[in-house]
């Protein structure tokens, strides 16, 4: 299902840009999180896991528990120079701070005039 | 005028930069190397194999360390298509220098990781290329950190496995038959099928588009291209099997059955549910914001200008998604 995503990805450029009501970015900007966070805790613990049925949740029943244990399946953590545990946690919330950051730069551009020819198509 | 054309293309540029660099900075960093799971071992086996033996057979103690494992008449290779380990053996290369020996978690692994991360974030930045033929650069900046960030494509990335490679090819199969040049469509496309043998579904909305905008000639251009790269994935089988018609998938060494026997129809619109909605799958409780997509491919079709891409995205979507419901292992697909 992967090399199917960026065909559902790319049409929501039009969405976003077509829509005039103010009301339609938040619970976009929700979404886009929500789905960001979900990636992330997959990418920063496990991509697989063993299955659990049909019910069973991978972001929460499984990825979360191991981020919040410290367990993070990431190549130059514990490499053996020292770093404190809370590294791990920062490097985590920096990374999704400025993911979030660039998204809602993105979708509203804080209200600067410099970004609002940005809205024209080619 | 010339100073507001010069602001507006730099601005451009900088988003078309960020939508690869920033991508590939994370996806860096969050690269698994030696904590990996096991699942993508037969790919280093295999690339080990090539690079090391000049031979795509895996030796028993090498495939024993795989789940993903063929075995044909005593002969063992990698059950997994070897596109991406062939892509990737620059990569992998480096590492096994670096390694010295065969080891699954060490430098090589790492460095295919990376091989697969730099495939994403130009993906990454094809999604940018793509929604900027119909929309501001803004909003395409908005598709494509959604496509990095918030779908599989992060997670995966971070991995040595064959999908974020062939998404690489997929897109970029469809930006070219969205530019009009469908023998490079089906030049990409051939190399996708190399790297993942359900890519060869795509190949029904590619002819649908070629057929739709340049008829006969465009279909004939795209499938000459398609048979310029795809014949390597059938001398693949004939250098492992003797013959080009059997792929490693049907002698899976955790197969019951033959490859057909595989499939269930009778459960397809259930499996279907299941990838869209189930926790474990579902691929709207994972990515919901690809929700938006579904939604604004309905708006695109209803205008005259945009209808042939949404056509074309929507079938791309589909096929794949048709074809895991059928699947009887649909959790594993």
């Amino acid at each position: 299902m992967v090399d199917s995503t960026p065909f559902l990805a790319i049409p929501i450029a039009g969405l976003v840009e077509g829509c005039r009501q103010n009301w339609v970015k938040p619970p976009v900007f929700a979404l886009y999180a929500y789905s960001v966070f979900v990636q992330a805790i997959g990418s920063f613990t496990d991509v697989f896991s063993g299955y659990g049925g049909w019910r069973f949740y991978q972001p929460f029943d499984y990825n979360l528990g191991l981020l919040l244990r410290g367990r993070l399946s990431v190549w130059w953590i514990d490499i053996g120079v020292g770093e404190p545990l809370y590294v791990k946690y920062v490097f985590v919330l920096c990374t999704i701070v400025i993911v979030y950051t660039l998204g809602a730069l993105a979708l509203w551009g804080f209200g600067f005039p410099a970004f609002r020819w940005l809205n024209r198509p080619r | 005028m010339l100073e507001v054309w010069v602001r507006r293309r730099s601005t451009d540029l900088v988003l078309y930069i960020l939508s690869f660099v920033v991508p590939f900075t994370v996806y860096a960093l969050t690269l698994n190397g030696y904590y990996a799971s096991d699942h993508p071992n037969s790919m280093l086996d295999l690339q080990y194999s090539l690079l090391v033996n000049h031979t795509p057979i895996l030796p028993s103690w090498m495939a024993s360390n795989s789940v993903d494992v063929s075995l044909y008449h005593g002969v063992y290779s990698s059950a997994i298509a070897p596109g991406a380990s062939i892509l990737s053996a620059p990569f992998g290369a480096v590492g096994i220098l670096l390694d010295k020996q065969f080891t699954l978690f060490g430098w090589q692994r790492l460095f295919d990781e990376l091989f697969v991360a730099l495939c994403a974030s130009l993906s990454s930045l094809l999604v940018f290329r793509v929604a900027r033929m119909f929309w501001g650069a803004k909003a395409s900046f908005f598709a494509s950190l959604t496509f990095s960030f918030g779908t599989l494509v992060w997670p995966y990335a971070t991995v040595l496995f064959q999908h974020d490679v062939a998404t690489l090819f997929v897109l970029l199969g469809a930006y070219f038959s969205l530019r009009g040049k469908p023998r490079s469509a089906g030049f990409t496309l051939g190399v996708a099928m190399l790297v993942d043998y359900t890519a060869t579904l795509f190949f029904i909305p590619y002819v649908w588009l070629a057929q739709k905008k340049w008829g006969l000639r465009g279909v004939v251009n795209l499938s000459l291209g398609c048979v310029l790269s795809g014949w390597t994935g059938l001398a693949y089988n004939f250098w492992v099997f003797k013959n080009p018609l059997i792929f490693p998938e049907e002698y899976w060494v955790g197969a019951h059955g033959s490859l057909f026997s595989r499939f269930t129809p009778s459960l397809a619109p259930e499996h279907f549910a299941l990838l869209l909605f189930s926790p474990y799958r579902g691929l709207a409780l994972f990515s919901p914001i690809l929700v938006v997509g579904a939604v604004s491919l309905y708006h695109m079709s209803r205008s005259p200008k945009l209808y042939e891409a949404a056509v074309f995205f929507a079938s791309l979507f589909t096929v794949n998604l048709v074809f895991y419901s059928f699947w009887g292992d649909w959790g594993g697909g």
